[in-house]
């Protein structure tokens, strides 16, 4: 590092102000109480804005007996890891959904309740996941391609 | 980070161990994998009316780790960095505290850098003091990440980060807990509140003389590199001999962000400024920049400090002739 006094980065300590800056946050939180530890309504806040995930297309819920029996497997990934699930169909229905392999960057269990919200709505339309977007989007089209594949020559 | 000692009255060469005497109440509590001390200048037997104010102040803590630690998946600062490429609505917490980090890191060229808790996990820093497990973010490739790679956008208190990393905000969040639970015992004539050598002393000791912050030796127990007069304010000290990595690591929990290595040049900083937010990111950075340019930095933000290198040498910012009370002993 430069040790002349003149490197860019004292000019900027000089100008940031880190005392004022630090003062200001402190009396900024403390003005707020416990509420500023509250994070803000992600989804609300989301709503209608460009901030909200892209939602993947999903095909509305399928009749009952659309779907042929048997066991489908499919994946789908984004930049942040892969999910595949194995839809199991039975009488035409939904009958059971597994995560038969997760790499995403994120922690699995950030989805357990997406397998059952399918079998439940019998559709691949399940809930967003607030804070894990990508996980929720490559399960939600994961298992819309295994449901593609189940519903295929009908 | 433990190393300021707090005492009133008492000569520099008093006893160490951060215990307010006897006379004067005090309350202790683990935080944020430390000992966190609040001492009250209030005789012993009007404490019990300050018994809310101080379990509140405490709440502090609890409250400033639910959303700035990084070893909680559940943390509002792990739930941030599970969205990569899109902005991310924040707490006001959050945003103080990340719209500070990001200014001290432009400001120091990335010597602070509060992208770094991929390189702390990478370096044996991955457990939760609470549980002791282990906890990893299964992040790849720590070391390319900065925080230029982080973007505040304070008026819609929005994030966004451009690639998979760790935010590590341990340093200015213990600072902030220490500084919200002095401001939620204002009402005491005096007192301190202390926290893993973060430590914010106002008003008056019961004794009526000033504070006097001592400054632990990095090398030699029970032994005292200086005492500070401080009237009101945050004093902070970051030290190699505070925290170790897990077995096999070389080093200590300081690490250089744009190097990768723990900085061995300075073994303490002691940094004396308004707030223990910026006192604590101001030590960490000048022990990363060493004894050279780190008080350079400490002059260029108005602050004062004292740096001990690790051959034992000194270095201070022109103004600490003013704190000092007695000589500096190495």
């Amino acid at each position: 590092m430069d040790s002349t006094g003149r490197s860019p980065w004292r000019r900027r300590a000089r100008k940031l102000q880190a005392v004022a800056l630090g003062s200001a946050a402190v009396a900024a939180v403390y003005g707020l109480g416990w509420a500023a530890t509250r994070p803000e309504a992600i989804d609300r806040a989301q709503q209608g804005s460009s901030q909200r995930p892209a939602r993947p297309r999903l095909t509305p819920p399928a009749p009952p007996g659309h779907y042929r029996d048997g066991t489908y497997r499919d994946r789908a990934d984004n930049a942040f890891g892969s999910v595949e699930v194995a839809v199991r169909i039975r009488r035409g229905r939904i009958a059971s959904v597994a995560i038969t392999d997760w790499r995403m960057f994120y922690p699995r269990d950030t989805v357990e309740a997406l397998p059952a919200q399918v079998v439940a709505r019998q559709s691949a339309d399940v809930d967003v996941v607030s804070a894990a977007t990508a996980s929720w989007q490559d399960f939600a089209v994961a298992v819309q391609r295994a449901l593609a594949s189940a519903a295929e020559r009908q | 980070m433990t190393p300021a000692w707090v005492g009133s009255g008492g000569g520099p060469a008093a006893q160490a161990p951060p215990v307010p005497p006897a006379d004067r109440p005090s309350w202790v509590q683990v935080w944020m994998d430390t000992i966190v001390t609040i001492g009250l200048a209030v005789p012993a037997a009007g404490a019990a009316r300050f018994d809310a104010a101080v379990q509140r102040a405490f709440g502090w803590f609890g409250r400033v780790e639910a959303v700035c630690s990084r070893f909680d998946r559940d943390s509002e600062v792990r739930r941030l960095v599970s969205h990569v490429g899109e902005p991310v609505r924040v707490s006001p917490l959050l945003r103080e505290t990340l719209q500070l980090g990001l200014a001290l890191a432009g400001a120091t060229g990335g010597a602070f850098d509060p992208t770094i808790g991929g390189l702390l996990e990478a370096r044996g820093f991955d457990r939760d003091y609470r549980t002791g497990a282990r906890v990893s973010s299964g992040l790849e490739s720590p070391a390319r990440t900065s925080f230029r790679d982080v973007h505040l956008d304070p008026k819609a208190s929005t994030v966004t980060i451009d690639r998979p990393l760790l935010l590590d905000l341990g340093a200015l969040a213990k600072g902030l807990a220490v500084d919200l639970a002095a401001r939620d015992l204002a009402a005491a004539p005096g007192g301190v509140v202390e926290a893993g050598g973060d430590c914010v002393v106002w008003g008056r000791p019961a004794d009526g003389r000033g504070w006097r912050v001592g400054v632990r030796h990095p090398r030699r127990a029970g032994q005292l590199v200086a005492v500070l007069g401080i009237g009101e304010g945050a004093v902070c000290t970051a030290g190699d001999y505070a925290r170790r990595p897990a077995a096999g690591a070389q080093g200590h929990h300081i690490v250089d962000p744009r190097r990768g290595g723990a900085p061995t040049a300075v073994a303490s900083a002691t940094v004396v400024a308004p707030t223990a937010m910026v006192a604590d990111a101001l030590s960490t950075a000048a022990t990363v920049l060493g004894p050279v340019d780190g008080p350079r930095l400490l002059t260029d933000c108005a602050v004062d400090g004292l740096l001990v290198t690790g051959d034992l040498h000194l270095a201070v910012t022109p103004g600490l002739d003013r704190l000092l009370l007695g000589p500096v002993s190495l």
